[in-house]
């Protein structure tokens, strides 16, 4: 089964067509980027997958499952960090983990698993017990990373995993994010603007630019076909073509 | 789901709750304020009646006369008042020398006071009282001198009688009427003047309102700010993907704003209580009384009701309200537009008397459903039931539409992409 199908879909705010007939697929246990520019429908693809808002046209499903018309059943699966994401600042990181993981833990051993493998994530250590209003937005980050991949999701919405994070952090996530996927069997469906994190982590890519898909496959076969040697070099041939 | 739900509402009180503005600012404040406020007020009670305890007056004769002889006389008589007669000079000097014996008040007996007295005219007396301070305290001395005048008045107006008339009864010609009060409360007739009873049960019957009122405000300042810091603190949009329905979020906050409201209501009555008491030492014989008039159980039940119907309508008001705010100071700002139109109406009830208002106006200050809780809470003491009953309904209606108008806005992407700065400037937003 697919983990991703999106068909024909449309998003329109007003008069601003922000994602324009697209069509792609995410087959489980890989990890697919979408990529594109700042303002090229991205982050409201993956809102629309994620249940927060809803197509102007066009279908989205998550394992099977409508994100409209089964947005419970999409929501009970998924796992989403947003771009710009925040904890609750009275509340200490571990407070925070244990607040979202008692929403999906089977039980209270499920629970202290969540808990751990977050404190292994974001290595925040004793840092967990103090207030997130104290935290740094480096750490922050890495309690939002640790919450959407210790929940181990069917499929980890990730908009801009590593942003802000500095070289050594964003490299220790990007291999839990591998980890993940290789030991659990998590889907990864994400979007970023670092092409070499984008080289390393992700199976299949989409280039977006104006609400349209541009080009996909591999990175490699995305490098091949506009003859670039680097993904770097082959988003902007992708960008300037579009 | 039970647990689920319970997860989202500890979770709510608990960031509520750790929110040092709310804690201290809706809570501890509250808590501590009113009890300073009532020891601020016994310490200057004692203050000011330990001062007048030990009454101290000048006084200089330039009469020289028999009968003011006898008013110094009559001054000294006064238990714990002490009397500095000074010696003749002009009235600077014995204003210096009043002040130098710390007297409240310096009392000069002018020439022809004792011809004025003997010949049965009016005479005069003269006083002098430094003002230093102008405090509660100087203001009560100043009483004391002029009650001690006062009473000397009385004397005089005995003796011209006695003088006059020594066939008659001075004191009954001085008071000839003496009037027993009764009051009829509920059908009991009740030992106590009217104007006791309506003084203490005007201010009990301000507090429970009052109490009311706050408790409103409070919960809806909460509720707003329940929702408009998940905008400003960007953590909306993981709440809104979480395995659990829009619509039990939104009850998940209504609850936690309402727990949270309903501690800082309990902080600011115990508050409120310990303050009035120390308030309440003047209703004096009626005070005695208050468990003869207390309102029915059946009262409390309905004002119940009426409270946390009136909650959950604030409280989701305030929430479709501040799913359009930017920001947590945009929430606040609406609501103080908001609390406007439901404190106008229901400070018009709790200080007028809604019957005494016209029927028009009847009408317009009820069609507002926060005005019943106020009310309702004024008729304590009067035991008719039927204004609370009708608002318990009148309230339902209202709380379900409100209720049913706040889960459809919180369903919708407008709790995503409105962000109305009311009527703060908005900073131009970089496109992503």
């Amino acid at each position: 089964m697919n983990a991703v199908e999106v068909s024909k879909l449309r998003k329109v705010y007003s008069t601003i067509v922000a994602v324009d007939d697209i069509d792609f697929v995410v087959r489980e246990g890989e990890v697919f980027g979408l990529i594109g520019p700042n303002g090229s429908g991205k982050t409201t693809t993956l809102r629309i997958l994620a249940t927060l808002i809803r197509p102007t046209s066009g279908s989205a499903k998550v394992f099977g499952h409508d994100v409209v018309s089964e947005a419970e059943e999409v929501k009970a699966i998924i796992s989403y960090l947003p771009e710009e994401a925040g904890a609750y600042k009275n509340l200490t990181g571990e407070e925070y983990l244990r607040f979202m993981g008692a929403l999906y833990a089977r039980d209270r051993q499920d629970l202290e698993r969540m808990v751990d493998d977050a404190e292994e994530i974001s290595g925040l250590g004793e840092r967990l017990k103090d207030k997130t209003g104290t935290y740094s937005q480096g750490m922050k980050r890495r309690l939002m990373i640790s919450r959407a991949l210790m929940l181990r999701p069917k499929l980890a919405i990730l908009d801009e995993p590593t942003s802000g994070l500095d070289v050594v952090h964003a490299t220790h996530v990007r291999r839990l994010i591998h980890k993940y996927v290789r030991d659990f069997g998590v889907t990864v469906l994400l979007s970023s603007h670092n092409m070499l994190e984008v080289d390393y982590l992700c199976d299949t890519i989409a280039l977006i630019n104006r609400g349209r898909i541009l080009a996909f496959g591999t990175p490699a076969e995305v490098k091949r076909s506009v003859g670039a040697t680097n993904l770097e070099d082959a988003f902007m041939k992708v960008m300037q073509v579009g | 789901m039970a647990s689920v739900f319970k997860t989202l509402v500890v979770k709510e009180v608990r960031d509520l709750i750790k929110d040092p503005k709310i804690l201290f600012g809706m809570i501890l404040v509250p808590l501590m304020m009113y009890p300073v406020m009532g020891l601020a007020v016994n310490v200057s009670t004692e203050a000011v009646t330990s001062s007048m305890g030990g009454g101290n007056i000048a006084v200089m004769d330039l009469d020289g006369g028999n009968f003011s002889k006898v008013a110094i006389a009559y001054f000294r008589s006064i238990p714990n008042l002490t009397v500095n007669v000074l010696a003749p000079a002009d009235i600077g000097s014995a204003i210096v020398s009043s002040s130098n014996l710390n007297a409240t008040s310096l009392v000069v007996i002018p020439p022809g006071f004792s011809a004025n007295a003997t010949s049965g005219n009016p005479v005069t007396l003269l006083t002098y009282t430094p003002l230093k301070t102008f405090g509660v305290t100087e203001e009560a001395r100043a009483r004391l001198t002029s009650q001690i005048l006062n009473s000397f008045g009385s004397f005089l107006t005995e003796y011209y009688i006695r003088t006059a008339a020594p066939q008659l009864n001075a004191s009954v010609v001085m008071r000839p009427l003496s009037v027993v009060d009764s009051s009829i409360v509920n059908g009991k007739i009740l030992p106590i003047s009217p104007s006791s009873i309506s003084n203490m049960i005007f201010t009990q019957s301000f507090m429970m309102p009052l109490a009311v009122m706050m408790v409103v405000i409070i919960a809806m300042q909460i509720a707003a700010t329940a929702i408009a810091v998940e905008k400003e603190q960007k953590t909306l949009e993981i709440l809104l993907t979480l395995p659990v329905s829009r619509f039990n979020i939104l009850a998940s906050k209504l609850l936690g704003s309402t727990v949270i409201a309903a501690l800082g209501a309990v902080a600011s009555v115990v508050g409120l209580t310990y303050y009035m008491s120390s308030l309440t030492k003047s209703f004096g014989e009626a005070a005695n009384y208050s468990l003869n008039i207390s309102p029915p159980p059946t009262y409390y039940v309905i004002l119940g009701g009426l409270i946390f119907l009136t909650l959950a309508l604030a409280t989701s008001l305030a929430m479709v309200v501040a799913v359009f705010a930017e920001d947590v100071r945009g929430a606040q700002a609406v609501i103080g537009y908001l609390v406007f139109p439901i404190i106008l109406p229901s400070l018009m009830i709790m200080i007028g008397d809604l019957q005494s208002f016209s029927p028009a106006l009847q009408v317009v200050l009820l069609s507002v459903p926060f005005t019943y809780a106020f009310a309702f809470a004024k008729m304590a003491f009067v035991g008719d039931m039927t204004i609370g009953l009708v608002g318990l309904g009148y309230i339902s209606l209202w709380t379900i539409g409100i209720l049913y108008l706040a889960s459809r806005v919180f369903s919708s992407e407008k709790i995503l992409t409105a962000k109305f700065s009311f009527g703060r400037k908005r900073k131009p937003a970089m496109r992503d």
